[in-house]
């Protein structure tokens, strides 16, 4: 096959090249320039490219950049700024998987002759007996992706190869230092990679959208608290910097409330919840019904739940889980062992009841 | 075997200047401030390279300072002049300068304290002259404005440009960038009415690494780089004696080259690309740009997927103006005339001498197969 392998310059990504070189396919390396701004790290800066071209030298393999700063701008970042600026939590990575490496991406390749676009996430794609495209957990769990990839539209997902799904990290490490790619070492990359570590989210917001502020009222007592310079900033389930009244009782963010400019706070009970309604759901080949155990999965590294699928977007829990922000991502994994991705939707509600 | 039409990136180098090169690594070659036969064997080669150049351009041979290319002439040509300048006052470039002026000028105004003015151009990329009437009175100490454009290949009217300069400002230093125009116009001419002219070896099929900046010796400069004192206290380094002698024959070859010849090429390759793909834009009209360059936009195709497919068939150009990270990005020159469009390919086509009436044909052949494979393939995606 002839497959473009997403390079990032990082460890994961040099070593998913050169297995499925290994493997005998044509392989060409392509870094993406996506975020135009300054940055830390991540996909985007000159050492990144430079890293990755290196390792496709060493590769013995072609090394190209494309630059989609354009889209990322319009499907990532500018996404991005509008949920925050609704109260909502957003999660940028996901949409750039799903918008800009499994749609912008692969459809370039597609058009320039490319068979199938790889990347280093740790996930497993494969085809099944019926010929249905399958996307699983990786091996490795500590690293298992399959939740950041849960977005990947149904049409791209018989384009994508993992070719990293099957091993551990600590051996895909192993493999970099014995081939000497520079990448062997490198941390994993940790942050938004459009969003400085000095300056953090709220500068990149206050560059922005207009940050308000708002009244913290408790829930229990409908008495005001405190006050937040920014509602934009609060994340629904935090605790820290509500504005605390100083008696000694943990607080946690139960609702950003837009409308009214408030935050309202409670107690931990208070934040649990057995519902959930999407947005934006689809599931890939097979489509639970109404009645079907699934588990969810409700962030990177959260464990998954046991849950029911009710049908029309809509979730109940087993347990209670604390309050997902609306704007957050819910992959859904099968009911037998919650190893396959089913698919997965947007958090528009999560509450005691629907 | 490839089809190069990249020339105004970088020139192959010409075999005359290979074999010039190759034979002085035959023997050692000393430093030429060396008090010994050897020594005085380099410096009657620089100093005969030196002729050559001066000779070429019309200028003595104590115009000639040799430097490592065009950008770090530029750099001289700007900071060696605000340098000795009278203090305040502006500095006057063209909207549509090469980085190495831009970027250049802009840095050393505001180090030294001082205005960048900045000369807009018609949807042609021609500097607007009645800009440049208002824009220069006598506190414009330095104007730099490119004599041909790197990427679209405009023609700059700098006789007219240096004529008004010298009525409103009598003062200021003229430089142009010909790093992309000696090829092509009259050097002679040019230099005549300057003060000081940028140019590089491997624009011209010499060797990437030497270039010199032609200045009047009646214009008083300071060096940018310190040291030994050679090139007359300009430029100090110890001489490189092949890359001066490189860059001498490569400036001598221009004259016996036949440009009308790569005019001729240039309309066949530009009106081929016209008859066999629909809907492609010259970027401006052929006449206004140098005779080795044709710039065309492409509407219904992304630069760098067409760049690939020219890149899979043979065909070196180039597209847009490559960043750091090598991805693509908007580039000033098109913004300023006006020609950036969504889902639009830029594409420059280069030829200088090892172009060929084949290399054309083939060209236009691949070309438009790529193009109109990416236009069938637009819907293609997920």
């Amino acid at each position: 096959m002839k497959i473009a392998v997403g390079m990032s310059g990082g460890v994961d990504s040099s070593v998913a090249a050169h297995l499925l070189k290994e493997e005998g396919h044509e392989v060409v390396g392509v870094t993406l320039k996506l975020w135009g701004g300054l940055s830390d790290q991540g996909c985007c800066s000159v050492s990144d490219v430079e890293d990755a071209r290196y390792v496709a030298n060493k590769l013995g393999i072609e090394h190209h950049v494309w630059g989609f700063t354009e889209e990322f701008n319009q499907y990532v970042v500018d996404p991005y700024v509008y949920s925050h600026s609704i109260g909502e939590t957003p999660n940028p990575c996901i949409e750039c998987n799903k918008k800009i490496k499994f749609d912008v991406m692969v459809s370039r390749a597609l058009r320039l002759g490319f068979d199938a676009v790889a990347t280093g996430h740790y996930a497993i794609k494969f085809k099944d007996q019926d010929g249905k495209f399958i996307l699983r957990r990786s091996i490795d769990r500590k690293k298992d992706q399959s939740y950041v990839l849960s977005g990947i539209k149904p049409a791209a997902l018989e384009y994508c190869i993992f070719p990293l799904g099957s091993l551990r990290k600590e051996e895909v490490r192993k493999i970099a230092n014995s081939l000497g790619f520079i990448t062997a070492d490198k941390p994993d990359s940790q942050d938004i990679c459009f969003i400085l570590a000095t300056g953090g989210r709220e500068q990149f917001l206050k560059e922005r959208i207009e940050l308000h502020s708002a009244k913290v009222i408790d829930d229990e007592t409908e008495e005001v608290i405190g006050e937040v310079e920014a509602l934009e900033m609060i994340t629904v389930g935090q605790r820290r910097f509500l504005g605390e009244k100083g008696d000694g009782r943990i607080r946690y963010a139960l609702k950003v409330d837009n409308e009214n400019q408030s935050v309202r706070v409670g107690p931990i009970e208070k934040l649990m919840d057995n519902f959930i309604e999407l947005r934006q759901t689809f599931f890939y080949d097979v489509t639970p019904k109404p009645g079907d155990k699934v588990r969810v999965q409700t962030s990177a590294h959260g464990d998954p739940k046991e849950a029911v699928w009710l049908g029309e977007s809509r979730i109940e829990l087993l347990e209670p889980i604390r309050r997902v922000a609306v704007g957050q991502t819910v992959a859904i994994y099968d009911g037998e062992d919650g190893e396959d991705v089913l698919g997965s939707g947007m958090v528009s509600k999560c509450d005691k009841s629907l | 075997m490839s089809i190069y039409l990249d020339h105004a990136a970088t020139s192959p180098l010409r075999p005359e200047v290979r074999d010039l090169i190759f034979s002085f690594y035959n023997e050692p070659i000393a430093n030429p401030s060396g008090k010994h036969e050897m020594g005085r064997h380099s410096r009657r080669i620089l100093d005969d390279s030196r002729e050559k150049i001066a000779s070429c351009f019309g200028a003595r041979p104590s115009e000639v300072i040799f430097t490592s290319g065009g950008t770090e002439s530029n750099n001289l040509a700007i900071f060696g002049t605000l340098s000795r300048a009278k203090e305040g006052g502006a500095v006057l470039i063209s909207q549509v300068e090469h980085r190495a002026v831009l970027n250049t000028a802009e840095i050393a105004a505001k180090r030294s304290g001082r205005y960048l003015r900045v000369a807009p151009v018609d949807s042609d990329g021609v500097v607007r002259l009645e800009s440049i009437n208002n824009l220069v009175d006598e506190t414009v100490r330095i104007v730099s404005i490119m004599a041909s454009n790197n990427e679209i290949g405009t023609i700059e009217p700098i006789e007219e440009i240096a004529k008004i300069v010298r009525k409103l400002s009598p003062d200021a230093i003229i430089h142009t960038d010909a790093v992309q125009g000696a090829h092509w116009l009259d050097i002679q001419k040019l230099f005549e009415v300057v003060d000081m002219m940028s140019i590089s070896a491997h624009k011209l099929g010499g060797p990437v690494g030497v270039g010199a900046l032609l200045k009047k010796d009646s214009v008083k400069i300071d060096p940018i780089i310190h040291g030994g004192g050679q090139e007359r206290e300009l430029r100090s380094g110890t001489n490189d004696v092949v890359g001066a002698a490189a860059l001498a024959k490569a400036v001598e070859l221009l004259k016996a080259d036949n440009i009308e010849e790569t005019r001729t090429l240039k309309n066949q390759l530009a009106d081929g690309l016209m008859d066999s793909v629909e809907n492609i834009i010259e970027t401006v009209p052929r006449d206004v740009a140098v005779p080795g360059l044709f710039h065309i936009l492409v509407p219904g195709v992304a630069g760098e997927e067409l760049l690939y497919l020219l890149d899979k068939s043979g065909v070196c150009v180039s597209a847009g103006s490559a960043c750091a990270s090598g991805s693509l990005s908007p580039s000033h020159v098109l913004m300023a005339v006006d020609a950036v469009m969504d889902s639009t390919a830029a594409i420059r086509l280069s030829l200088g001498w090892s172009t060929t009436r084949a290399e054309i044909d083939e060209a236009i052949d691949k070309i438009s197969d790529s193009i109109s494979n990416l236009r069938k393939k637009s819907t293609v995606g997920i």
